[in-house]
């Protein structure tokens, strides 16, 4: 186990670096100059020449991507031009949003599509089999944005349950009424990947049921609970938790859309702004975190994948 | 005839009678068995031989009710297992049945075994109540299993996984698993059809063995008659879901009374005398269940058909001794 998370880690490194240099050479590729738009309408081309010496904009692109690179490793992220703070502070206060937003939509995925998904294989043909797949269906086909304005009507202006939207640190509310206003974003957010997760946990539980070891089990005597939660279960669970990576990888970059319909401080929100200033530095960064985040997360499912499955384990 | 029903000594331990079976699926209702009656007595190894297709593998699979009940199958007919017809009993009753005093060993040990959980796993879940009080109890056990059944280094062998043995071995651990409760019948279904043919030899050889020191009764569903030839006293042929010949495997080997079961015999290669031009084979394929005519089901293949073949359904009528077939033809080729 430990060589083979080694051997997975080593092997991460290419991709870092791949990523790194196209996020800096595609960024910097897009018109634009954050000195033009920093120093406004008026200002003379002799001004603004001057501050792109300043910020360093008029080197090499090759010499600003190895400073850049240089800096992450003293845990120097760059600078914003027009956030008065540090990469690390700015980075922090926005993703802290968008990571409850988008752990919460998973959860609330996971646990409605897993236990409906197992219904659905269990009874397919049969009315409640067939309901769960329409609702599934449903789930995939709503944007996201629909359903979060669609839930706006609903639950906050005329049953007035949630907050419409806006957002509220831990720091200042308090866990639950922070959770508050987090219902409706995660439950539009999370709704389409329950309804993929759903259809995925229902194909995989029925070639599970319909193999040979299962026949197998029932010929053995074993109860239907221990077929259905030992053995069937865990041998669908594994093709699901790989999916449970892209749907998280999906969920953090809807997240962004999600976002702006309910007013959320959050990643999505910086980033767009960043990049209607050209603020490269905090474009960089947010890419770059984006990348490592996403390397983690498919970490993090091969090793679930091998913990789950000896096969990938030993072999 | 009910008093035939209770096992008594001397009496059939498994008498199916007049089993039709059908398949509702997506395209219709399938006739996939018709009117299977056989027997099987306690110590005897009896083999059901047919093609590919031809409701061996539905037929054992219903001894055990393994099919779908809930929507997939309609069962007619009877299936006494000691006296009780396993058709009638509950769900827990027949879960007590399964793995218990019936075992079955299936084709594929490799896709037959959960590839996700260790061989000790798997294998203590077919240890008897009593030997699991203790947990080094139900390992002894677990590994005597595996040392009955010809596997060495047993405590070794229990901490693996199915993917880390060879097509063999897994068989062996299928058996091993099949017989821990001590069954009084075994289902094996193709057993050997996957292995090498050394490895064929061992599994048959051990499948025998068990069969004549444990008395166990079994079933043993080919498509290969050389196996049968070796290990088997009564063979029944199968043909689209249909019983077309019982004979002792001797008759049926020499003798074969319907033109389908003289087809496999013959298909068998021959070692010795002159190469054939041609390998012998039944012409035609095995037709769907939904494609069956009425007469004879056999008569679109069959080269001794007679007008009559096509018309009239032949039932099962003896031959000699206890040999009988469903042709109108016996005797005549």
């Amino acid at each position: 186990m430990g060589r083979y998370l080694l051997r997975r880690i080593v092997s991460l490194a290419p991709t870092l670096v791949i990523v790194s240099l196209l996020i800096f050479t595609l960024i910097h590729l897009i018109p634009g100059d954050p000195a033009r738009v920093m120093l406004g309408d008026r200002a003379t081309e002799q001004d603004v020449e001057r501050l792109r010496e300043e910020l360093g904009f008029d080197r090499p692109l090759y010499i600003q991507y190895i400073n850049w690179v240089k800096g992450i490793f003293r845990g120097d992220f760059g600078r914003s031009v027009f956030i008065r703070e540090s990469m690390v502070d700015i980075i922090g206060s926005h993703m802290a949003p968008t990571i409850v937003l988008t752990f919460y939509a998973l959860l609330i995925a996971v646990a409605a599509a897993i236990p409906l998904g197992i219904i659905a294989a269990g009874r397919h043909n049969e009315a409640a089999g067939n309901l769960i797949e329409i609702f599934a269906m449903a789930g995939v086909s709503i944007p996201s944005f629909l359903l979060g304005l669609l839930m706006i009507i609903v639950f906050a202006v005329k049953l007035r349950w949630f907050p419409a939207a806006g957002y509220k640190t831990i720091d200042e509310v308090g866990f639950w009424p922070h959770l508050r206003y987090m219902h409706m974003p995660a439950a539009a957010l999370g709704c389409m990947q329950a309804g993929f997760l759903i259809r995925m946990t229902r194909a995989s539980v029925l070639e599970v049921l319909s193999s040979d070891y299962i026949r197998l089990v029932h010929a053995k005597g074993l109860d239907d609970f221990r077929i259905i939660f030992k053995h069937v279960l865990r041998n669908a669970l594994i093709p699901i938790v790989t999916t449970l990576g892209q749907s998280l990888m999906l969920l953090l970059s809807g997240a962004a859309v999600v976002e702006s319909v309910f007013n959320i401080p959050g990643i999505g929100q910086l980033i767009i702004h960043a990049v209607a200033r050209r603020d490269y530095e905090i474009i960089q960064a947010v890419v770059l975190l984006a990348t490592i985040i996403n390397v983690a997360v498919g970490l993090t499912v091969d090793v679930l994948y091998a913990i789950i499955d000896p096969r990938v384990r030993l072999e | 005839m009910t008093a035939e029903n209770s096992a008594g000594p001397g009496g059939p331990m498994l008498d199916i009678r007049g089993l039709s079976i059908r398949f509702k699926t997506d395209y219709g209702v399938l006739d996939v068995l018709d009117g299977v009656s056989m027997r099987v007595f306690p110590g005897e190894m009896t083999a059901l031989v047919g093609e590919s297709g031809c409701g061996k593998s539905v037929t054992i699979q219903s001894v055990m009710r393994l099919h779908d009940e809930k929507r997939q199958v309609v069962y007619d007919g009877e299936i006494f297992f000691k006296g009780r017809d396993v058709l009638k009993l509950t769900r827990s009753e027949m879960r007590a049945i399964r793995g218990g005093e019936i075992a079955m060993i299936f084709q594929d040990s490799f896709s037959s075994l959960d590839p996700i959980f260790r061989i000790e796993d798997q294998l203590l879940e077919c240890v008897p109540e009593d030997a699991k009080r203790t947990q080094s109890g139900a390992r002894d056990y677990a590994a005597s299993m595996l040392e009955r059944v010809g596997i060495n280094e047993p405590y070794l062998r229990l901490r693996q996984y199915p993917f880390e043995m060879s097509g063999g071995m897994r068989q062996r651990v299928a058996i091993a698993m099949a017989l821990s409760r001590g069954p009084s019948l075994l289902l094996a279904d193709e057993p050997t059809t996957a292995l090498d043919v050394t490895i064929q030899a061992q599994v048959m050889e051990l499948i025998r063995e068990l069969n004549r020191d444990l008395g166990m009764g079994v079933i043993l569903v080919t498509h290969d008659l050389a196996v049968v030839s070796e290990t088997c006293e009564r063979a029944l042929v199968m043909y689209l879901g249909q019983i077309v010949e019982e004979a002792s495997v001797g008759d049926m080997l020499d003798r074969p009374a319907h033109p389908y079961t003289l087809g496999l015999v013959r298909s068998i290669p021959q070692l010795e005398g002159p190469k054939p031009e041609r390998l012998y084979a039944i012409e035609g394929m095995v037709p769907l269940p939904g494609q069956i005519t009425r007469g004879c089901r056999f008569a679109p293949r069959c080269r001794y058909a007679l007008p009559r073949c096509c018309e009239e359904t032949p039932e099962l009528r003896p031959v000699q001794g206890s040999q009988s077939a469903r042709c109108w033809r016996i005797g005549e080729f």
